[in-house]
């Protein structure tokens, strides 16, 4: 990759990073749950888009340099695993044990499933 | 449940946007309910989240290019997972045990926690690789790799949390101070034996100035012995 094309691909990460910001602020103000459900909807909206994207670099539509960047770059920096693992672990030690292992294993579940859908979503639209 | 804790300070932040629990009602001592930050403090949030989001994709951009994959297998993704969640862990704890999350201790938070360790970490890189493993007929390794990341991460997330704790346990907040009394609600942590306010809440009228005011560490003086029996509620 090009210098210009690292710094597209981080910056792109910074632009992801804000957007879950704003979206994480914009839900957790609204819904009150246990689940940590801002973070569960980025991080499958994201598998979702990463596989979407995949999909369509693997298929020859778009060029690897667009995964990179969108992939990589703004999709790896909107989503986020340490959030995630940590927002698990706090309803753990608070004693919400189910609530824990539903947003651990519920957000990978379904996560796969979203970045599967995103795949095969790519598969259909390709020519 | 009994939530404590005073109403937010006007420049409080979101509870919830890097990491802390949205659960306020579990967590009571240590973040204020969300609200809405003033358009200057909005503004330099949204700054540090950039410029730590662009640094964190940088460093796992570089990490990726350099770790090694055998075989494939996701190797530089999992260990950027498992070192960013012992970070977060640490940060955050070390953060809550300093004080309420305002002022500077919200902006560190939002730059390194929100900003770099959330972006340096990924979910979708996790899903798609591991789902890629699967399709492939690689359902060893896939599994393998989907365990490694969740339960290792939850693994280091609590040992960033105890590692912080244990540096700042003469302070008398955080997770693992909380998650001690929702297990022990009458009974003193043996790390938190030394700290005199431990489980204790500033009053909701008088003492709310002590969590805007920013005392940087230590267990505030003031604040008045709670009788251990009175947590008890809060299983």
């Amino acid at each position: 990759m090009s210098p210009a094309e690292v710094l597209l691909l981080a910056v792109a990460g910074g632009l992801g990073a804000v957007v879950r910001f704003l979206l994480d602020t914009a839900v957790s103000t609204r819904v009150h749950t246990s689940l940590p459900v801002a973070t569960v909807g980025i991080n499958v909206t994201g598998s979702f888009a990463l596989g979407l994207v995949a999909g369509l670099v693997l298929a020859g539509v778009a060029d690897p340099g667009v995964q990179a960047v969108l992939g990589t770059g703004f999709l790896g920096g909107y989503t986020t695993f340490s959030t995630a693992s940590y927002q698990s672990v706090s309803l753990a030690l608070s004693g919400k044990w189910a609530a824990a292992v539903v947003n651990g294993l519920g957000t990978l579940a379904v996560s796969l499933a979203a970045a599967l859908a995103g795949l095969a979503l790519a598969g259909a639209l390709a020519p | 449940m009994t939530d404590p804790q005073p109403r937010p300070a006007p420049d409080a932040g979101p509870a919830h946007d890097g990491g802390p629990p949205p659960s306020s009602s579990v967590a009571p001592s240590r973040l204020p309910p969300p609200r809405r930050p003033a358009r200057a403090a909005g503004t330099a949030a949204l700054a540090l989240v950039f410029v730590g989001g662009v640094a964190g994709t940088l460093c796992r951009w570089v990490l990726g290019e350099t770790l090694p994959a055998p075989g494939g297998w996701p190797l530089p993704t999992l260990l950027i997972n498992l070192a960013g969640a012992v970070a977060l862990g640490a940060l955050l704890e070390s953060l809550a045990r300093r004080g309420p999350d305002a002022g500077a201790r919200r902006l560190v938070r939002l730059g390194l926690g929100t900003g770099f360790l959330g972006a340096f970490t990924t979910y979708s890189a996790l899903a798609l690789d591991g789902m890629r493993l699967l399709l492939a007929g690689r359902v060893l390794e896939g599994a393998g790799y989907l365990a490694a990341t969740v339960l290792g991460g939850a693994a280091a997330t609590l040992a960033g949390v105890a590692g912080a704790a244990w540096l700042h346990r003469g302070d008398r907040r955080g997770l693992a101070a909380e998650a001690h009394a929702a297990v022990h609600p009458r009974h003193t942590h043996p790390l938190l034996e030394s700290a005199p306010g431990f489980g204790n809440r500033p009053t909701p009228r008088g003492g709310a100035d002590s969590e805007t005011g920013g005392t940087p560490s230590g267990p505030a003086p003031s604040s008045v012995p709670k009788p251990p029996d009175s947590e008890g509620d809060q299983r």
